[in-house]
């Protein structure tokens, strides 16, 4: 299992895409806070200061939860990982080299979800290096601790980070790099959304895999189809999705051909 | 690897994709220390033969075994075979040299091999650039780099010598061959085209529509339609004289004469006798190349109506 583990952290390290998405994935949630924050900037009437809300922290929080803007391009990654095996046929040698397929897929999960602690941390270091000075220059404390900051900002690197691990469990049903990254993009991005329009169905929205991190977040929602998430509940469901996935993952390559 | 147990046997390996039958019933085995060529033309099932001893593809019925044991049961397969299918397998933005390192890492070999092999192969200058950047023959050096990793004693090549130049041709036999000879390799080395392998094998599978044709010696390969031309201004005083010897005599409108079943003395001594004035004797079909073809010629080829 060491060599299977210490090849796919090789694999990963000799590419360039995986600092690629990780700009890409910290970008966005960089971007998406100092947005947030300059969109309360302006406004109110001329020559009176306007109301500062992030003096409050409940709008510390929801700066916070943008820790996890990103998260879907550490899915994209993972989904990559996994499918370039196929796409490039490296499936050959990796199960060459190691034909208990079942290490394979554990070894690459398990760099994938260390992949994603990576997103997910400097996704959170971005956003708390954002926040820090800008809040401080307009004289409001963040309430890292009492006002539960900090700990949204870890939900937040949960979320980036069992992104990661869903979209390895993708890859390994999906091989076609393709249709895998399409689409995962169309479901979160579109059809989870259709789910939510739709009476009766809707009922099942707050338990897809967006709507569920979101949950874990803390981000606010308003609750569709009358169910509403804890944060607890959120996390556990989207890990959930993650281990489906996994299982699904293992069972598809022990079973099938390697092309 | 078990002492004396053959290094590669296939029996009676099957595959289906859906309806169509890509091998069918094969068997054959490669012994210790020889260069067995494993021929047929493109969709032969060569490669799919291939994969199903490597343990890639599960077969429909049979078994292969690498010394003696399913390529799944292998504790350390990459220390026992060695393995290149098409030149293909590469993450096109990786390095030579990150690419067999990764392969070093999968299969707990120091990371100089890597380098060793890269020495081996002739791709050192060229280790630290991307594959994307390399040709057809340099893809092929680097697979097969691949497959020697951990220096195993059973080498599975698939079209290895596919886009090599003649020096690269030359090089890759002398390679087969110390490999087989020095070093007691059992090498199983699949090809379309039997000239590049027919001066480094010591035995040929040959098999076309996945089904075996031919397991041998080159040497023994059935003749096919070996026969012998002769070209006269008296056809039809040919044709009597030679009718004593009973060939097969077929006369053709360019007052030549092709005879099959007789050798070309035979030939020559039935027109001397009869006094007939020959221009020309001469054998044909005896090649290997057109013995290859005229065995696993498509006896249904495609055309037009299909």
């Amino acid at each position: 299992m060491r060599n299977a583990l210490r090849s796919e952290w090789r694999k990963v390290t000799t590419t360039k895409l995986w600092w690629g998405l990780l700009l890409t994935t910290v970008a966005v949630a960089g971007v998406s806070a100092a947005g947030l924050i300059s969109s309360y900037q302006s406004g109110g009437p001329p020559g009176v200061a306007p109301p500062d809300p992030f003096a409050q922290a409940s709008t510390q929080r929801m700066l916070a939860t943008l820790g996890s803007a990103g998260e879907i391009f550490a899915l994209v990654y993972g989904v990559i990982l996994m499918t370039t095996e196929f796409r490039h046929l490296t499936a050959r040698p990796t199960f060459l080299i190691e034909p208990r397929r079942g290490r394979v897929i554990a070894a690459k999960l398990t760099v994938g979800a260390a992949v994603g602690v990576i997103y997910a941390i400097a996704s959170a270091a971005v956003v708390a290096a954002v926040m820090t000075p800008w809040l401080g220059a307009k004289g409001d404390a963040i309430e890292w601790l009492r006002g539960g900051v900090l700990a949204t900002l870890g939900r937040a690197a949960i979320a980036v980070t069992l992104y990661a691990l869903l979209g390895v469990g993708i890859g390994a049903v999906v091989r076609n790099q393709i249709a895998a990254v399409i689409g995962s993009l169309a479901f979160l991005l579109i059809i989870e959304n259709v789910f939510a329009v739709i009476p009766t169905v809707n009922r099942a929205y707050a338990f897809l895999p967006g709507p569920a991190a979101g949950a874990l977040v803390g981000s606010t929602a308003p609750a569709i189809g009358g169910v509403q998430l804890t944060s607890l509940e959120g996390g556990l469901v989207c890990l959930g999705w993650g281990v489906l996935l996994a299982v699904c993952g293992w069972l598809v390559t022990m079973r099938r051909d390697i092309p | 690897m078990g002492t004396g147990a053959t290094p590669v046997v296939a029996h009676g390996l099957t595959k289906d994709f859906g309806k169509v039958r890509a091998v069918d019933n094969l068997s054959f085995s490669v012994e210790q220390g020889s260069v067995t060529g494993f021929l047929g033309p493109n969709g032969a099932g060569k490669t799919t033969t291939l994969r199903m001893l490597l343990g890639l593809a599960a077969p429909t019925a049979g078994t292969g075994t690498i010394g003696g044991r399913r390529y799944a049961e292998l504790s350390d397969p990459a220390h026992v075979v060695g393995a290149v299918l098409e030149a293909t397998s590469f993450l096109p933005g990786r390095t030579a040299r990150n690419h067999l390192r990764v392969c070093c890492a999968a299969a707990g070999v120091a990371d100089r091999r890597a380098d060793e092999l890269l020495d081996l192969v002739g791709l050192a200058a060229v280790a630290r650039v991307p594959v994307q950047t390399y040709s057809l023959g340099m893809r092929q050096r680097l697979s097969l780099a691949t497959a020697l990793i951990g220096d195993p004693r059973v080498l599975m090549l698939d079209e290895p010598a596919n886009g090599l130049d003649p020096q690269g041709m030359a090089w890759l036999r002398q390679l087969m061959r110390r490999m087989a000879d020095a070093e007691g390799r059992a090498i199983l080395v699949s090809s379309h085209v039997l000239s590049e392998v027919e001066q480094v094998v010591d035995r040929v599978v040959i098999v076309a529509r996945g089904r075996l044709l031919y397991d041998g010696t080159l040497r023994d390969l059935p003749g096919g339609q070996e026969g012998v031309v002769v070209r006269t201004p008296a056809v039809e005083r040919a044709v009597t004289a030679l009718a004593g010897l009973g060939a097969h005599v077929v006369a053709s409108p360019d007052a030549s004469l092709m005879i099959t079943g007789a050798t070309p003395s035979a030939v020559g001594h039935a027109c001397w006798q009869a006094g007939v004035e020959v221009h020309e004797l001469r054998t044909v079909g005896s090649t290997l190349e057109q013995r290859f073809l005229a065995l696993t010629a498509d006896p249904f080829p495609p055309g037009p109506g299909r």
